[in-house]
């Protein structure tokens, strides 16, 4: 459905220096500075799959998407969409292909949303039994009457997002990209959004790319993932291959009653391996994280307690973005004071 | 053809629907441009009152009132501002949400504009057109509309106005390099005003500056249908001014393709 080969997204970017002659120099004579922020990517996506695009900020997981859809074109390399090379055929990529960017709404702000939808049909030549049809369905699954009537612009995050994915499925893509479409809406609307996607690929088995922060939008929807880290592709597979390798990182903070000043080797003191546990240490604050497999949670807490006084403890299960960041720095892991 | 059009009407009919629902911006943009005319009028009054001889570059005072009105009047009929759109679209990157739709954002931004354009026709240019109709009719100001001109004259305006939207548009895609929106509007109506005729008659102009004027495309978007309505042209400089207008349009439609091909492969899309 999708083939991505050896793409590459290069910005040219002007630095301008600090302070008014700064200013004045970068008006005359900016600095040149040339960011990839995608580089040599290449990835293949059958029809159907729901596939998690995740990386931190600035990672270029937007820039990809913005590729794929055919909004950028890439430096190098290239992509095919159903046959389709989107930069270059754009419109006729755009009939099989709905967007939800999170940060940005496709709708008509000083409009009723229900105009949005008669619009949104009209330049996707949707017929009318068709556009009935799906109505109702988004009905079931979004709930989108109880607030259809009014101006988008007097809309609630949550129903806006809502809306903004009925929008993108009006014209029944054949695939969906959805670019953060879970931000910043509560557990409620969250729910309402995972189950539109999953019945929308079910029924019509429509292709999903979904980049997100949110690690239980990956686990209920995504059978495979892709993490992306400064512009490369540093993990292409299942989610539950790198949950069973990296999904055992635990971390467990203590506060001590006095500033951990005796650099006692831990390591020793709970018979592992140095390697095996990486120390933090902020004062009277106590980090240790380590494998759940090699050791225990009670086991860490027992050792501690046992030599220190402790007035306070947390458990941290591993989330998306610390694995995200232990496979970048993989085999930078190591025991640190700091 | 009528179904390539079809899915673009519906960006005309948000854009009347959402300029209608803002309708007073519209009629306080008008208030400020009937201020304008009347002042211009008003000048004139002063330098034929001050003047010798009745008649200037063929002008009576009644025909120049005359001009400057049905000008204004041309100028709102071809009310085209693809910059506002394009500034719009580049600053917060909402141009990523005209890239998704199975439509070409030139002729997404034209049909936007024509909904607007629509909403300024109904509030000025019909009114105003209705009311001068009747002033040539009731009155003696030495122009008469016929059946003629006034058709000739909805030709000329439809072609006004696709040569007012690209030759805009071009300018307004520097936006995306330039990224200097307020000068660019500035520059733009400055430009618009001195060589489109809205301010004086192009014929006032000395020659060399005459020749600027005729050599941009602005004297095509007013003062071509303006001079059609008042009957100031003979039959040869009709159609030759006619076949310019097509020509510009014509050509400024495939420019504007051009260049616009060209940005967009090289834009960078603001924001997240």
């Amino acid at each position: 459905m999708i083939e991505a080969k050896h793409i590459s997204k290069s910005f040219v970017k002007y630095e301008k220096e600090k302070g008014l002659i700064g200013m004045i120099k970068g008006f005359v004579n900016a600095k040149k500075v040339i960011k990839k922020a995608v580089d040599n990517v290449s990835f293949t996506i059958q029809e159907g799959e729901v596939i998690g695009y995740i990386g931190a900020n600035g990672a270029g997981k937007s820039t990809t998407i913005k590729m794929l859809t055919g909004i950028l074109t890439p430096t190098s390399g290239e992509i095919l969409v159903d046959g389709i090379i989107p930069y270059k055929d754009r419109v006729r990529n755009a009939r099989n292909i709905g967007v939800v960017f999170g940060q940005r709404t496709q709708l008509w702000w000083d409009l009723p949303l229900v105009e949005s939808f008669s619009i949104l049909k009209e330049i996707y030549q949707v017929s009318n039994e068709d556009y009935k049809a799906r109505m109702e369905m988004f009905e079931d699954v979004l709930q989108l009457s109880e607030f259809i009537k009014s101006p988008v612009r007097t809309l609630s995050l949550g129903q806006r997002m809502r809306a903004d994915i009925a929008a993108s499925l009006l014209h029944n893509p054949k695939v969906l990209y959805l670019d953060e479409p879970t931000i910043g809406l509560d557990v409620n609307a969250k729910l309402k959004m995972r189950q539109a996607i999953k019945t929308m690929n079910k029924t019509f088995k429509t292709t999903v790319i979904l980049t997100t922060h949110d690690l239980d939008d990956i686990e209920e929807l995504c059978n495979r993932i892709l993490i992306i880290d400064n512009g490369k592709i540093i993990y292409d597979g299942a989610l539950s291959d790198i949950k069973t390798k990296y999904g055992s990182d635990t971390k467990v903070s203590f506060v001590l009653k006095e500033a951990w000043t005796d650099f006692v080797d831990l390591a020793h003191l709970m018979e592992v391996d140095p390697k095996d546990i990486i120390v933090k240490v902020d004062e009277d604050k106590l980090e240790i994280g380590f494998d759940k497999r090699i050791l225990s949670v009670a086991h860490v807490a027992q050792v501690i307690m046992k030599n220190y006084e402790v007035t306070d403890l947390k458990i941290m299960e591993t989330d998306i973005e610390s694995i995200v960041s232990r496979i970048y720095n993989e085999g930078k892991v190591n025991v640190s004071n700091d | 053809m009528f179904q390539t059009i079809k899915p673009y009407w519906a960006y005309a009919k948000a854009s009347f629907t959402v300029g209608f629902a803002y309708r007073l911006h519209i009629l306080f943009w008008v208030l400020s441009d009937l201020v304008q005319v009347g002042v211009l009028l008003l000048i004139w009054i002063a330098i034929y009152g001050n003047s010798s001889s009745t008649t200037m570059q063929g002008y009576t005072l009644a025909q120049m009132m005359m001009y400057n009105l049905i000008i204004y009047m041309t100028a709102s009929f071809t009310y085209m501002k693809p910059l506002f759109d394009l500034a719009d679209d580049h600053f917060d990157g909402k141009v990523a949400m005209s890239l998704i739709k199975p439509t070409k954002y030139i002729y997404e931004v034209f049909f936007r504009n024509l909904g607007n354009n629509f909403v300024g026709n109904i509030i000025i240019s019909l009114p105003l057109m209705i009311v001068l109709s009747t002033l040539t009719v009731t009155a003696n100001h030495g122009v008469n509309f016929t059946l003629g001109t006034t058709i000739l004259y909805v030709f000329s305006i439809l072609l006004a106005l696709l040569i007012s939207f690209f030759s805009n548009f071009i300018f307004a895609t520097m936006v995306f390099v330039t990224d200097a929106t307020f000068g660019m509007m500035q520059l733009n109506e400055a430009v618009v005003r001195i060589f489109s005729g809205s301010l004086i008659p192009l014929s006032f102009f000395p020659g060399w500056l005459k020749t600027i004027a005729y050599i941009l495309p602005y004297a095509s978007v007013y003062t071509v249908p303006t001079l059609i309505l008042m009957n100031r042209y003979t039959n040869s400089e009709l159609w030759i001014n006619l076949g310019i207008q097509l020509a510009w349009a014509i050509g400024l439609i495939i420019g504007a393709n051009l260049i616009w091909s060209v940005i967009i492969t090289k834009m960078k899309v603001h924001g997240g």
